[in-house]
């Protein structure tokens, strides 16, 4: 039995650090290194996931610099996320860091894929709000401002919606398409869900799971925390630099997605309820070809017969799987974080105020 | 799981760690450790070589016992069973703390002379896979090797020769791997998935490795079965009802097709669908299509209850930030 990734993040939070400590030891004019960290002065963490965005990579921290520049927003760190770029993304990167203490870099090993290092720059996040962004300027910083208002004003989740998409016009048909399907699936009317641009409260998001492709589905998972959620307009550019990395493949797998998070979705409210309507169609219909075959004496039974058997069988079956997923559900881990993140969210908002 | 050291040597930290697995097949002794030692020796590094008998292996443990008597300076480790390959890299490391493993095959598969190449080769990668040039090996043992590599890259692989024993491997990727007993020809492709440089070295083979083999059909199942699950496990561990869904949408439609086509001759025809035992078989696919894609709903939910939030999908390789950040941004 394998398993591919089991070694603690923090493990390797740490080791990562000690480097980039040893890195900066030569410039760093006072730092003594064994130094405990001082408590973060970090009220808000930007998070920006970097493949192959060189050109992006100056205008994006101009723009956020300029966007942030208010009084009560002057706590915040820029997490820029190289996920494996080919490019010198990295180094100028890293040139910025020298340039602005709030910049960090967070280099991974390859490249492992947007919601993963979305993912890596929220671990390592230290800001009571997290806002996402996309690394190809797309999403304008300026917007940010306002999305962390309103998150202090009790919201724990912001979703930017993009009014007049400026892309290509297949894509923004497919994606129109694809966000009303998804809507009506998940219970959730997010208008746009492919919007990169979001604002957290850092104990959600760092709750929600986020493996796979599960980042299309934080607004309904987070609906099933009890979050507080809220849609704005935000601005959208074209792309300036560099190319679109998606493609029309998707379909199918977003499918295969949207299927089995609903059930996940379906699942976390009441594990016990999960596959009940499945259990009474099939055991119903086989029951009707029962009926059906003990009161019409015509043709040939065994047909029916069968499928009332086959039917019956699945209608069984399916019930026993669903003893089994409440048997995850009794003491499972993530059901639990979810409780306690359910409370936190049903607290007092006043009290979770950040600016 | 007994190890017994016949021999053990000093306990300074060497550069180099050698290890041979003894699992079966095996060569003169005596002649591999003369050319390994002379190979070795000349690379100019501190090393330790280390036996591992991979089961009892009397008439390999008696032969190392007179070399050892001879005044050869080597570790020996013995498990009582065989317990597999990654076993016997893991108790060898155990053993000997070494930043580098070099694995070598306790029959001369390629030339030692190789050796130094893979070890330049290991200062700027964490894996070094030695590909043997098999130009002039066997027809029947290059078709099988082969088939064997066309197998492992379906499972995910890139990477050639995967028979090859000569690798060097660094300590860091076998910590944070976690491998079945069976893996080690999957290590490249294992580290490269975390994000490890794997560098490939061509290596002259062994004129001794030059002659037909026999392997077991039971060992050749063996592997294929490990490739099943090992690109199993790539591709869909977090995302299991990609491949449940799949095939069970794939039945359920086969179903629906057969279905439909009986109807159609219901209308066209007139023959009544209770007397079409094809019918049966169209409800069958529907219902074991359904109970596929159920299983993978399972799988799914298991790890999404299950799953250790620490358990990352991403691996850093370093943090860049400034240390006096705090202070900066609170002044």
């Amino acid at each position: 039995m394998i398993t591919i990734a089991l070694e603690s993040a923090r493990q390797i939070v740490t080791r990562g650090k000690s480097i980039a400590e040893e890195f900066y030891l030569n410039e760093a004019t006072s730092p003594p290194d064994d130094r405990p960290r001082a408590s973060p002065a970090v009220a808000i963490s930007l998070v920006v996931p970097l493949h192959d965005e060189e050109d992006n990579v100056l205008p994006l921290y101009e723009a956020v610099t300029s966007a942030l520049n208010g009084p009560e927003q002057a706590n915040y760190e820029l997490i820029l996320v190289d996920d494996g770029s080919r490019d010198a993304t990295l180094e100028r990167c890293a040139a910025l860091v020298a340039r602005d203490p709030r910049v960090r870099v967070v280099e991974l090993r390859r490249n492992f894929g947007q919601t993963a290092a979305m993912r890596a720059g929220i671990d390592l996040a230290r800001g009571k709000a997290i806002v996402t962004l996309d690394g190809d300027l797309q999403n304008d910083p300026s917007d940010i401002p306002m999305m962390l208002r309103h998150l202090d004003q009790g919201y724990d989740l912001v979703i930017g919606w993009r009014k007049k998409r400026l892309d290509g016009s297949p894509r923004v048909l497919i994606s129109k398409v694809a966000n009303r399907i998804i809507a009506r699936i998940m219970g959730v009317t997010v208008k746009d869900s492919g919007c990169s641009l979001k604002a957290y409260r850092a104990s959600l998001i760092k709750t929600l799971p986020m493996y796979g492709e599960m980042h299309r589905f934080i607004p309904p998972l987070s609906k099933l925390a009890n979050a507080r959620m809220m849609q704005v307009e935000v601005k959208h550019h074209p792309r300036l630099h560099g190319v679109s990395k998606y493609g029309f493949s998707r379909i199918q797998k977003v499918t295969l997605d949207i299927v089995s998070i609903r059930s996940l979705l379906l699942y976390a409210k009441s594990p016990n309820r999960w596959l009940l309507w499945p259990v009474l169609l099939s055991g119903g219909a086989g029951s009707a070809c029962l009926m059906a075959l003990s009161t019409s004496g015509t043709g040939n039974g065994i047909v029916l017969l069968g499928i009332a058997v086959l039917l019956i069988a699945l209608s069984v079956s399916l019930a026993g799987w669903t003893i089994i997923a409440q048997l995850f559900a009794i003491d499972g881990g993530r059901m639990k974080e979810f409780a306690t993140l359910k409370a936190f969210l049903s607290a007092d908002p006043i009290e979770q105020r950040f600016l | 799981m007994t190890a017994s050291a016949l021999h053990r040597l000093t306990a300074e930290r060497p550069e180099l760690s050698v290890m041979i697995p003894v699992t079966g097949r095996y060569d003169d002794p005596e002649a591999v450790w003369r050319q390994y030692s002379s190979a070795l020796s000349r690379l100019g590094v501190s090393y330790v070589v280390t036996y591992v008998l991979d089961g009892e292996q009397p008439a390999m443990a008696a032969a190392l016992q007179q070399l050892a008597e001879r005044g050869e300076a080597f570790n020996v480790i013995r498990f009582s069973r065989p317990l597999g390959e990654v076993a016997c890299l893991r108790e060898c490391m155990r053993m000997v703390d070494c930043e580098l493993v070099m694995t070598l095959p306790a029959y001369l598969q390629s030339e030692p002379d190789a050796i130094p190449a893979m070890i330049a080769a290991a200062q700027g990668a964490d894996v070094v896979v030695g590909v043997r040039d098999r130009r002039g090996d066997q027809w029947m043992n290059r078709l099988r090797s082969w088939s064997f590599e066309r197998l492992v890259n379906l499972g995910g692989s890139r990477y050639r020769d995967p028979g090859s024993v000569l690798r060097v491997i660094r300590r860091s990727v076998l910590d944070e791997l976690v491998l079945g007993d069976d893996h080690l020809p999957f290590v490249p492709l294992l580290a490269e998935r975390l994000g490890f440089n794997v560098v490939e070295v061509n290596v002259p083979q062994a004129r001794s490795d030059i002659h037909f083999r026999k392997h077991s059909p039971r060992r050749f199942a063996a592997n294929v079965l490990d490739v099943i699950s090992i690109g199993f496990l790539l591709r869909f561990t977090y995302k299991p009802f990609r491949f449940f869904g799949t095939t069970g949408a794939l039945l359920i439609l086969a179903g629906l097709i057969v279905g439909s086509s009986i109807v159609v001759e219901r209308w066209t025809q007139g023959t009544p669908l209770s007397e079409r035992p094809l019918l049966l078989l169209s409800v069958l696919l529907v219902v074991v299509g359904i109970q596929i894609a159920a299983t993978g709903l399972i799988a799914e939910i298991a790890i999404f209850t299950r799953r250790p939030s620490e358990n990352v999908s991403y691996r850093i390789r370093r943090v860049i930030e400034r240390v006096d950040a705090d202070d900066q941004i609170a002044s």
